[in-house]
């Protein structure tokens, strides 16, 4: 039987002309992995939250929704809360109470469990993902990420049936990450419950989940399994094939002409098999070893002149408060005009932290920061990880008109820059949107404006792909390319691998509140195992020097 | 004893709240000077002990004026009282009536103080556990308030830091636009945790905030000498039910002061009530010794 | 004697729980209930740092808007909770349970009022402010008389509000100039909420 039965869901927000549910039917059974997927705005949140009945948004709805057979709406609340555990998007707002374990409790005391059962499942929870190091500090001290997963491990410890995830892992970094899909995978395949996830970053979930629903403008457009999806998109060659994990998308590369034709199954969606199709590619077509290596880069023409620095920074020492440890430690790095500077690095070492400072918010206690632009007034953007505190007023239009006003720039510069970049193609539809109605991705897209509206110099960017579908991030990296053409610095904080690889000039890795190496990517990336692109993992010992999908187009078809 | 550590918090809640709760009865009805005196000097003598002598010293600082404020007011109202200091538009201003303001005064102080010592016992988690029962939204509502606080204010130096990055600072530009600044900031703090609040509010009702029979990680275990702590309270209470009943405490300002005998049975009331008042500080003391002794012998 | 300031508090506790417990009694979900906590935090907030001037803060003007946008319960745990939550920082009493009292009546006034549509013009509420700032007194000098204990007479009742004049005035003129400039922004804001999560949907149409 369904455990989950959507019938013609339609759903309308109040002050939201757009219908954002279309006719959604599915049918989700006892022990499936699905993921949902599909561009940002397209009514995922929605259709989650309306799942769990409890937290539905107010609107015009029609159609049904059957849990375990019974119209969800006759369901008792008391099964609702313990059968359905629902992880939010924002983690920030989810969290209810000071300290993580009685965060971890929360649920289970209201559901009545005996003390020493609480006290039991939490222990074993919080050892689960690691909680114990934090377990009693006081959760505004927490990084993003380990208060991501604390709020998956608050749901866990409830033994829910089925498990609705809204973008959990969009903080969390790769390794971690990773670590966390397979505890999912285990809790699916092992516990045998039922998983529902949202995610923009399809590469290691995909491969993994049951089936994939993947929605466009409110609609379902197709509800198959991995490999069937994958073709589709493939064929379709809608933007969605850019969220396709890398092995998938080398292999299309390969089989550009045939693929129509193909299997769906023979279709690789995980690293394994891409290498297979790889290997096997490269001897049936006898490709000479001078094609199996990509020239290295030019070390010497990509040196810099000390003249071009953008920021330096000089022994760079932070703590939150006196009595605390150190969260940066000595950090000298320099940054350059015209570079892409990414800095990767696990959850709660201290990135955030970093960009705090080269943006003036904090100061350090010991060294300093130098802004080397010629143009003595100071032209930091920041984009701060939780981009909502950017907005002022009641609407896009008015806000942006007010930026422009309190910063003298003509209003029009508004539409200059959106009709300028792809990045910003839908944004004129929610000009008169209130910022706080907008989804994750949108918010992001909209403070993203913001900053391009003051024409920075220097651009710090705190996980700017995250929320992102597929394409915006493409057309994200457009944007910095084109900045970084006219001498802009741009210095990014991300989990997102795949995008720094891709679109950074230098890397630098963060550890313990130190910066323990800076290289450009190529160097970067083939020399980690674990920090490493998808691409890279494919290519091992096959290829030489590829990170990046465009890296294996480029050396097969020469 | 150390600054922080508070041993007598960690008796039963249910317990602590009875003690009390006995107190504010017993210094609201006993009006007799000595016992007030008495009384306040404990709850002072605690406070310095939990807090230090700086903090004591500023609360005083501010309740003083309050103080005279009454005890000055009082006899310009109150006529009654038979020794006159001076005649105002023909009325007697007593010595009596001055006597019973300050007397109302110090009371106000005492119980001020007794509040506070009250709230270093029973933290949001107690709190819970004492009114989750009868009144569980409020009681929820005023945890989360306490909670909200330190939120809003690391929420609003994170606001007003970004914004200064988007040119809206209060510390630049001429006195309007600072203002008009400040008050941007203002509304979207507003703003944001409003939104973030519903959230927060979905997060709760996810969990199952509103579903019936609570239990709590923490439970409260009731113990011997949470039972020792109980007998002890009730038989003070007794002690001085009898003496309030019997009468032969008691103290009255009008029409003329109550003479203030010092007898073996007052004595004796005396020390109770120090007693009494100062349970906590004993505990603790108590408690403190315990812990050095069992250092020693590790 | 002094018993009088135990049963005056004791009396307006007693009204406060009255109305706390049909609040409770409505089982407010936590959509309700979290708009009035970060109100309380902010309205409570704002009074201890206006402390320094007397009489003027902008727990008043909040606990009014509330009840404008909320409607009469919401305004008077508003109130209540303000009282409630800022003398835990400026000093608890036996004063607390007749400000809770005050404020929560004030907030449900300000409800009755915006019942009607004149009611809702910020020149009205700036207005209805200044005779809460003189309502407020009126209540807390119950207090203030219990304390003094020689009884109920117009003398003693006048000279304690001539006493505490400066005091009301500047309540008065506080209130009104907070109405003014949070009124708009703020009950917008409370609106918008109200319509987007559909809080407080059973009660009000
Ligand atoms: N409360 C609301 N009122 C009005 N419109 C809303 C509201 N919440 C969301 N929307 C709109 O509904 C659409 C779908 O939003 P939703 O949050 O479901 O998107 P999503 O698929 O989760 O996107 P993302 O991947 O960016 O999180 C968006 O266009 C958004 O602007
Ligand atoms: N306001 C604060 N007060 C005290 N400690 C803090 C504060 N903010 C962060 N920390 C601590 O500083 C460390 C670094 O936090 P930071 O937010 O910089 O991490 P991060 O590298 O950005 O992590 P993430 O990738 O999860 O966002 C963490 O251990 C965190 O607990
Ligand atoms: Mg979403
Ligand atoms: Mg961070």
């Amino acid at each position: 039987m369904e455990v989950i039965k959507t019938k013609n869901l339609t759903f309308q927000y109040r002050n939201n002309p757009k219908s954002i549910l279309n006719d959604i039917s599915l049918d989700i059974y006892e022990g499936d992995f699905i993921l949902l997927c599909g561009p940002s705005g397209c009514g995922k949140t929605t259709l989650l939250k309306h799942l769990k009945h409890l937290i539905a948004p107010v609107g015009d709805l029609s159609g049904d929704i059957f849990f375990n057979g019974v119209n969800i709406k006759e369901v008792p609340e008391r099964s609702l809360v313990s059968e359905i555990g629902f992880v939010f998007q924002n983690p920030e707002n989810q969290i209810v109470c000071d300290k993580p374990f009685e965060e971890m409790a929360f649920g289970l005391e209201n559901l009545g469990l005996p003390s020493n059962e609480i006290r039991r499942r939490v222990a074993e929870m919080a050892s689960f993902f690691g909680i114990e190091k934090y377990f009693e500090k006081d959760i505004h001290t927490l990084s993003g990420g380990q208060k991501q997963l604390l709020n998956l491990a608050s749901i866990m410890v409830m033994q829910p049936s089925v498990l609705l995830l809204d973008e959990p892992t969009s903080m969390l970094d790769p390794v971690a990450t990773g670590e966390f899909f397979s505890i999912l995978n285990k809790i699916n395949k092992e516990l045998g419950l039922t998983v529902i996830i949202c995610e923009h970053q399809l590469e290691a979930i995909y491969p993994i989940v049951d089936k994939v629903c993947y929605m466009e403008n409110g609609r379902v457009a197709a509800f198959d399994n991995p490999n069937n999806v994958a073709k589709k998109i493939i064929v379709s060659g809608s933007n969605m094939t850019y969220a396709l994990p890398t092995p998938t998308r080398i292999f299309t590369e390969l089989t550009r002409d045939y693929i129509a034709e193909m299997d769906p199954m023979s279709i690789p969606l995980n690293v394994r098999d891409g290498r297979i199709c790889l290997k096997y590619y490269v001897e049936k077509n006898e490709i000479g070893p001078e094609r199996l290596v990509k020239p290295g880069a030019d070390l010497e023409s990509l040196k810099r002149k000390d003249e071009d620095t953008a920021l330096k920074a000089e022994g760079i020492y932070f703590r939150y408060k006196k009595a605390s440890p150190d969260i940066l430690k000595n950090i000298s790095f320099r940054t350059y005009r015209s570079e892409i500077f990414s800095i990767l690095g696990g959850n709660g070492v201290g990135k955030t932290t970093l960009l705090s400072i080269l943006s003036g918010i904090n100061k350090p206690y010991r060294g300093k920061v130098k802004s080397l632009m010629t143009d003595s007034r100071k032209k930091i953007a920041y984009l701060p990880q939780n981009p909502e505190i950017m907005f002022v007023k009641d609407s896009i239009r008015e806000d942006l008109e007010f930026l422009a006003e309190t910063n003298d720039l003509p209003v029009s510069i508004i539409e200059e820059t959106v009709n300028k970049y792809d990045f910003f193609a839908n944004v004129p539809e929610f000009f008169d949107s209130n910022p706080l109605d907008l989804s994750g991705g949108e918010k992001q897209k909209m403070a993203f404006l913001k900053l391009m509206l003051l024409d920075p110099e220097i651009i710090l960017l705190d996980e700017p792909t995250k929320g992102l579908d597929a394409f915006s991030k493409k057309n994200l990296a457009d944007i910095l390319n084109t900045l970084t053409g006219k001498g802009i610095s741009v210095v990014m904080v991300t989990h997102d691998l795949e995008f720094a690889a891709r679109h950074s000039d230098r890397c630098a890795l963060m550890f313990n509140g130190e910066i323990v190496s800076v290289d450009i990517p190529e160097r970067f990336f083939s020399n980690n195992h674990f920090y490493t692109t998808a691409t890279s993992k494919v290519t091992k010992r096959i290829l030489e020097n590829t990170i990046t999908v465009d890296d294996v187009r480029e050396l097969m078809y020469i | 004893m150390s600054r922080y550590s508070n041993f007598f918090g960690d008796y039963h809640p249910v317990v602590v709240f009875i003690y009390y709760m006995s107190i504010f009865v017993l210094l609201i009805t006993i009006t007799h000077p000595a016992f007030l005196l008495v009384s306040l000097f404990v709850l002072l003598l605690y406070s310095l002990l939990l807090d230090g002598i700086k903090s004591l010293l500023k609360s005083l600082v501010y309740m003083i004026p309050m103080v005279l404020f009454i005890a000055v007011i009082n006899p310009f109202f109150n006529h009654y009282g038979e020794t006159p200091l001076f005649y105002m538009n023909n009325r007697p201003v007593t010595l009596e009536a001055l006597l019973f303001g300050v007397f109302t005064g110090v009371l106000i102080i005492g119980l001020i103080f007794l509040f506070k010592s009250f709230s270093r016992c029973i933290d949001s988690h107690r709190f819970i556990y004492l009114f989750g029962k009868i009144l569980p939204t409020i009681s929820l509502m005023i945890t989360m308030v306490m909670r909200f606080m330190p939120y809003l204010k690391r929420k609003l130096s994170a606001i007003s830091q970004t914004q200064a990055t988007l040119g809206v600072s209060v510390n630049e530009g001429r006195i309007k636009k600072r203002l008009q600044s400040g008050a941007n900031i203002l509304s979207i703090l507003i703003s944001v945790s409003l939104e973030g609040t519903i959230d927060t509010a979905d997060s709760m009702k996810a969990r199952g905030y509103q579903l019936k029979g609570k239990t709590h990680y923490n439970t409260f275990v009731y113990t011997s000498r949470d039972f020792v702590l109980l007998v002890s309270t009730v038989i003070l209470d007794i002690f001085f039910a009898i003496v309030v009943i019997r009468g032969s405490y008691a103290f009255e300002f009008y029409p003329r002061l109550t003479e203030v005998s010092f007898n073996s049975i007052t004595i004796l009331i005396l020390v109770v009530n120090c007693l009494f008042m100062g349970l906590p500080i004993i505990v603790n003391i108590v408690e403190e010794v315990r812990w050095k002794l069992s250092r020693r012998k590790i | 004697m002094s018993n009088y300031i135990l049963i005056t508090a004791l009396i307006a506790l007693a009204i406060c729980a009255v109305f706390l417990f049909a609040f409770e009694r409505k089982r407010p979900s936590a959509r309700d209930i979290l708009p009035i906590v970060i109100m309380c935090v902010i309205a409570s907030v704002g009074r201890v740092i206006f402390s320094f001037l007397p009489g003027i803060q902008p727990v008043t003007a909040i606990v009014i808007i509330m009840g404008v946008c909320y409607g009469p319960q919401t305004g008077f745990v508003t109130g209540a909770l303000c009282a409630l939550i800022s003398n835990v920082f400026i000093g608890h009493g036996p004063w607390t349970p007749w400000q809770m009292l005050a404020w929560g009546l004030i907030g449900i006034i300000g409800a009755g009022i915006a019942h009607f549509r004149w009611g809702r013009k910020t020149y009205v509420l700036a207005a209805y402010g200044v005779l809460a700032g003189f309502l407020y007194s009126m209540i807390m000098d119950i207090w203030t008389v219990s304390t003094l204990a020689s009884g109920l007479t117009l003398p003693i009742v006048l000279s304690v509000y001539g006493a505490g004049l400066l005091y009301n005035i500047g309540h008065a003129i506080g209130n009104a100039v907070f109405i003014v400039l949070l009124y708009k922004p703020l009950s917008k804001k409370l609106l918008r909420l109200r319509s987007k999560y559909g809080i407080l949907e059973k009660e009000i149409k």
